[in-house]
């Protein structure tokens, strides 16, 4: 069974402007994907449908056994915590240090905060940041706020992780190190969506499948297993 | 979850302190106004369900009628409706009860040769002909027959009280009503302005996936917390000044002790609602 489905996916926003057209695809367990094109393609858009930010105007998604068209109002949150997201602009909370930013994905599901605690320092010592947990957000580098936002997203383990342009705010050594972490990620099983424009990166992960879109529509659809 | 909860309730209130204590201090004053306004129905009700037990008709008769016309007007006036009992009062009966209840005068009546009392019926009413308009009906009716030379009924001032009372208890109503109003509009948009400033938070936590109830739950602790102070504070003034209305205005005033709790419940209950329609307008 796959974990994601889209099938005949149309967004439109304010009633006049496809995002997404007439969209097909499915991603299994495992894989690899990048979701390239140019600005305004979509990328962004869909995403968004896979962790049910929005919902399509027409068509269905089915993400690990919810669909959107059945999906009820609350049950989103129990969707959200099986999928990781990161962004090009981290969303980390200036108002408390990192491990803060990271138990926080744990206290919000009735963890306690002891064993919150502890799962964090260990996601965040892979990393390699256990001497930067006491940090305030403003006091890391983008590529180490980028990490904080990847240990908070993985913290709970999820099925799959999404990265909306993950390394656009950070320097090219650091943006190799972060893709080297998806990598990583994904070798142990998590399903990996990266949208980018960056297609310099697509030489760097051997075993992928690229999608790309224009105009919110699906123009190719590759799978590279060997190179 | 507790500490996490407990945290972003405490986070809240200190990203809008200043608004928070400007609605409580909101709620206080308009829950004590209404506390005031409650305290004064409460009390000039209290008189006038007293008084209106009390209430009885005084029927003199005149002095010069003979003993079987007074029996005559005894029984026809025990046949009205609405009578239930009728003592006689005596001249003698009627000295007794003023010395009794003036003994510093009890010397002046000496200088009378007769006793200066008239002889009169008090009449005890049905409890359903305990009403102004019904009294008022009565003593007229009574005051023309044979033989009666004045009655008294004092309903004028018991309506009268009556019009206070439920002028008191209208006034009570308005106010809590805008009360309700104007304390929810500030409790509002100091809730409002708390999840604006932290507007990226809350995104975040729907985005690692809080449900609804843990995203909204500090606001209304908030919100709830401001109505309840506002209302407790009302309640300890009020308290306060009804304990020591002895020592500041010479006489101690009745305490109706299901005021304060209500005060403060209507704090909580407002303060409650206005969170919640504070979060389901910004959030939905
Ligand atoms: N909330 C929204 N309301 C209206 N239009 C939107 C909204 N979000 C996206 N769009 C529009 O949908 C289209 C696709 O946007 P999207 O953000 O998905 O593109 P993208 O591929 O992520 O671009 P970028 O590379 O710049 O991030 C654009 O035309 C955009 O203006
Ligand atoms: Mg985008």
């Amino acid at each position: 069974m796959s974990y994601i489905t889209f099938e005949k996916v149309s967004k439109v926003y304010q009633n006049r402007w496809f995002a997404l057209e007439d969209v097909s695809f499915e991603i299994d367990k495992g894989e690899f994907v990048f979701i390239i094109g140019p600005t305004g393609a979509g990328k962004t858009t869909l995403l968004s449908h896979i962790y049910l930010k929005e919902f399509p105007s027409s068509g269905e998604v089915q993400i690990l056994g919810y669909s959107s068209k059945t999906i009820k109002r609350h049950e989103v949150p129990f969707l959200r915590r099986k999928i990781g997201v990161i962004f090009q602009d981290f969303k980390l909370l200036h108002d408390r240090n990192v491990l803060k930013n990271v138990t926080i994905a744990l206290e919000v599901t009735g963890v306690p905060s002891g064993v919150a605690r502890e799962r964090a320092i260990e996601i965040l010592r892979e990393l390699g940041m256990a001497d930067k947990i006491s940090k305030m957000p403003n006091e890391l580098s983008g590529g180490e706020g980028q990490k904080v936002a990847i240990a908070r997203a993985l913290v709970r383990e999820p099925f799959i992780l999404l990265a909306d342009e993950p390394t656009g705010n950070i320097d090219p050594d650091s943006a190799d190190e972060i893709l080297n972490i998806l990598k990583r990620v994904n070798d142990r099983g998590t399903t990996v969506i990266v949208a980018t424009h960056n297609y310099a990166f697509l030489d760097k992960v051997v075993r992928k499948r690229v999608i790309s879109l224009q105009a919110g529509k699906v123009i190719k659809d590759e799978k590279f297993y060997i190179k | 979850m507790r500490n996490f909860i407990l945290s972003e309730t405490l986070g809240a209130y200190k990203s809008a302190k200043g608004m928070a204590w400007i609605s409580i201090a909101v709620s206080f004053v308009l829950i004590l106004i209404f506390g005031v306004s409650l305290y004064l129905s409460s009390t000039v009700y209290n008189i006038f369900q007293i008084e209106k037990k009390n209430i009885e008709i005084d029927v003199y008769i005149k002095g010069d009628i003979p003993e079987p016309f007074k029996n005559r007007l005894y029984e026809i006036i025990k046949q009205f409706a609405g009578v239930e009992d009728i003592d006689f009062i005596s001249k003698e009966d009627a000295l007794k009860v003023f010395s009794q209840r003036y003994p510093q005068y009890s010397d002046i009546l000496g200088v009378f040769s007769e006793v200066p009392f008239p002889e009169s019926y008090v009449i005890q009413l049905t409890p359903y002909w305990k009403r102004p308009d019904l009294i008022r009906h009565l003593v007229t009716e009574i005051s023309v027959l044979p033989g009666v030379d004045e009655v008294y009924a004092g309903s004028d001032w018991i309506a009268k009280l009556s019009r206070i009372s439920m002028l008191f208890i209208g006034i009570s109503l308005i106010l809590l009503v805008g009360l309700f109003l104007a304390i929810s509009y500030v409790i509002y948009q100091t809730i409002r302005l708390i999840i604006n400033a932290r507007k990226e938070l809350i995104e975040i936590l729907d985005l690692v996936g809080a449900t609804k109830s843990t995203i909204e739950i500090p606001y209304l602790i908030n919100g709830t917390i401001y109505g309840f102070l506002g209302g407790l504070f009302a309640a300890i003034v009020l308290k306060l000044v009804i304990m020591g209305s002895k020592s500041l205005f010479f006489f101690k005033l009745p305490e109706y002790g299901v005021i304060y709790p209500l005060l403060v419940v209507i704090g909580l209950v407002v303060g409650l609602v206005a969170s919640y329609l504070s979060f389901e307008e910004i959030l939905p």
